[in-house]
């Protein structure tokens, strides 16, 4: 083995270790930050993280501390609790996001956003 | 009547594109001029149907309202997806019109060739499938009003001043694809060209963030949304350009030359169509998404012809470290772009990337840059022994160390390096990411839910809600809650919009040096208000040191 083949192979391995120190990092972050919108009739048919759909009327209530209200689409209502403060747009029969995770038969929400198009004006019809 | 003309003057300006493809230079200048007084003359026209409130042009219907006050229905003018796109085109034929000066001969026939090829493109969007002069007979009486959100000073002066950061990549890309060896004095015109379009850029991205941060209310400067990361492609890639032309490696300048342009229209053209998905946009419109597919692809294409040229000599690694490192931040953020549009086509569901992600993915890629960045800096014994004076004076004056490491940095800033050029723009970057990471750390929140009179204990604050108001103004509703949290007054309001049926919540900020309270209104549910109150760290700063990155990036005073 030579000076030339040391080198190349010393950059080879080089490049080896910094693909898959940075692959391990891209994973990372894949399988923390990359999710899959979720309809309310997804629930119980996969887990969910993010959920779109309206608010039903009449169903918003405050109870201890944290806002009750359901979410549904076509087929499926759900039951959505969050404790925090609800965006200025959120409001009954209009879309909603919500980010959090099934408990029960509860979705927790630890965020919600009211869905807007592309001109900011928020959704009535999904 | 106005839309008429608007439309014939449109047509026109594309019709004029014709002689600029002519052989005689003086023909083709000419032809340019022309086209470039047309398209400004369309601008003028647009925003003159809007003062008038003619609103038999639909665009202006959309986007306008008789009762809004007169400076944002100028700025209506690009509230939506064509007026923006006309102004795009106007802003890349007028920055083409100083730069032209510059050329002569074979260049400049070609330049103004590829020229009109690229705008071409764009006119013909703009002409058959994003039209802002398409009117009816019947007209609206009224117009269906400007956003809300949209109807505040930041987002007002926010979208031209991006676009004019975005057009600076036309005419690097228009030199890569009309002079094939890069001759030094192309490569001076690019890095011209491109200095002062890094750092308006800069500005208008910053302006955006300043803006989401007043009128949105979810307490960030910066939220990983698409809309945001778009204007990240062709900044990073920009600034990819610059530190090639700066090395001179011809191979690199072309590829992010077409890359800076490419992703400056892919920006420009996915926000505001409706393509993307994020928390703001929903609609698809298939005609927009294939006509602009095909022209990206065109010039892709057309890019990917001069991206194969020859290679020349050795580059030091570091510096190929770095361009890889840009391309692929590009090539991912291009495709949390694209894969959510991919994979919702083909009814799979719509993909997210959240925070998280991005907040993962970025730190390695920062490191990098930190690690690239020293290995540029040249060490000085004296700067070093300087910035520690500043930052023990500055420590034990001020006993805030967090400040005093930053103005330490900021005097090893100053007299360190090859030139000031440098040293600004990369030690406002670091600072920034300093910045950037201290807020992240030092910064809180509370939620806040009270009935009018109460008065709350949270975590040592004591916060009442003195009394609320209602206002009625002219185009909105007000409520607003006089709070007062350790004896100072907040007023932080929502605002109804009836004429868009929309409520907006304006905030309420007290800023101190480091520190700043904001304070925004949630939904009221059941007549108890509900509010956060963030306490955020240094983010004013942030935005300072954005501006010190831009201002270096422009400053060539005294090159040592």
């Amino acid at each position: 083995m030579n000076k030339k083949h040391y080198k190349r192979l010393c950059s080879t391995l080089w490049v080896t270790v910094l693909l898959v120190i940075s692959a391990y990092f891209f994973i990372d972050a894949i399988s923390s930050g990359m999710h899959f919108y979720a309809d309310p009739s997804d629930v119980g048919t996969r887990s969910v993280s993010h959920i779109g759909g309206k608010v039903k009327e009449g169903s918003i209530q405050r109870k201890d501390n944290h806002y009750l209200f359901q979410v549904y689409d076509q087929n499926n209502t759900i039951q959505v609790s969050f404790d925090g403060t609800l965006p200025p747009l959120f409001k009954e029969d209009r879309m909603v996001v919500l980010i959090g995770g099934m408990q029960d038969d509860t979705f927790v929400a630890k965020r919600v956003y009211a869905k807007h198009d592309e001109y900011y004006r928020s959704g009535v019809e999904s | 009547m106005i839309a008429q003309i608007g439309q014939i003057v449109l047509i026109l300006s594309f019709v004029l594109l014709l002689p600029i493809c002519n052989t005689n230079v003086v023909v083709q200048t000419r032809a340019f001029y022309m086209h470039a007084v047309m398209l400004v003359i369309a601008a003028v026209v647009l925003v003159a149907a809007f003062i008038a409130n003619d609103f038999s042009l639909l665009y202006v219907a959309a986007h306008s309202h008789a009762d809004l006050p007169l400076f944002y229905r100028i700025v209506a003018m690009w509230g939506g997806h064509s007026g923006s796109l006309l102004l795009f085109v106007v802003m890349m034929s007028t920055w083409m019109q100083g730069s032209l000066s510059k050329l002569e001969g074979e260049l400049k026939q070609k330049c103004l060739r590829h020229y009109a090829l690229v705008v071409g493109g764009l006119l013909l969007i703009v002409l058959l499938v994003s039209n802002p002069f398409v009117y009816t007979v019947i007209s609206a009486q009224k117009g269906q009003s400007l956003n809300p959100l949209l109807q505040d000073f930041g987002m007002s002066i926010h979208p031209p001043i991006l676009y004019l950061g975005y057009v600076s990549g036309l005419f690097p890309f228009l030199l890569a694809l009309s002079d094939h060896s890069l001759s030094p004095k192309t490569q001076f015109l690019m890095k011209e060209s491109i200095r002062y379009g890094i750092a308006i850029l800069t500005i208008g991205i910053l302006l955006g963030s300043w803006w989401a941060y007043r009128v949105l209310g979810w307490g960030g400067y910066w939220g990983w949304d698409p809309v945001e990361n778009a204007s990240l492609l062709p900044w990073i890639s920009l600034i990819g350009l610059y530190h090639a032309l700066l090395s001179g490696h011809r191979r690199w300048i072309r590829l992010f030359a077409c890359i800076a342009f490419i992703s400056a229209l892919l920006s420009t053209t996915l926000i505001r169509s409706g393509l993307m998905d994020s928390v703001h946009s929903f609609s698809v419109d298939i005609n927009v998404m294939l006509v602009l597919g095909l022209y990206t692809l065109m010039l892709s294409v057309l890019s990917f012809k001069v991206c194969l040229m020859s290679n020349d000599g050795k580059a030091w690694w570091p510096f190929k470290l770095h361009m890889f490192l840009s391309l692929f931040v590009v090539v991912m953020i291009l495709l949390t772009l694209i894969l959510p549009m991919i994979t919702d086509y083909f009814n799979q569901g719509k993909l997210v990337f959240d925070a998280a992600f991005f907040n993962k993915a970025f730190t390695p890629v920062i490191v990098i840059v930190l690690f690239g960045m020293v290995m540029y800096w040249p060490r000085s014994i004296s700067a070093l022994v300087v910035s520690f004076i500043m930052f023990m004076i500055y420590g034990l004056v001020a006993s805030d160390w967090v400040g005093a490491i930053l103005i330490g940095l900021g005097g090893y800033a100053v007299h360190t390096g090859l030139n000031h050029h440098m040293n600004l723009a990369h030690m406002g970057f670091v600072c920034m990411l300093f910045a950037i990471v201290f807020n992240a750390h030092f910064s809180s929140y509370h939620d806040v839910v009270i009935y009018d009179g109460d008065k709350l204990d949270i975590d040592g604050m004591t916060i009442q809600l003195d009394h609320t108001t209602d206002l009625k103004k002219e185009n909105y509703i007000e409520k607003q809650a006089h709070i007062l949290i350790d004896g100072a007054t907040y007023n932080p309001s929502i605002r109804y919009y009836p004429d868009s049926d929309m409520s907006v919540g304006k905030v309420d900020v007290r800023i101190g040096l480091m520190r700043e309270r904001y304070i925004a209104l949630g939904a009221i549910i059941e007549d108890a208000w509900s509010f956060r109150v963030h306490d955020q760290f240094m983010l004013r700063w942030i935005w300072a040191f954005a501006v010190m990155m831009a201002v270096g990036v422009v400053y060539q005073w005294r090159n040592r």
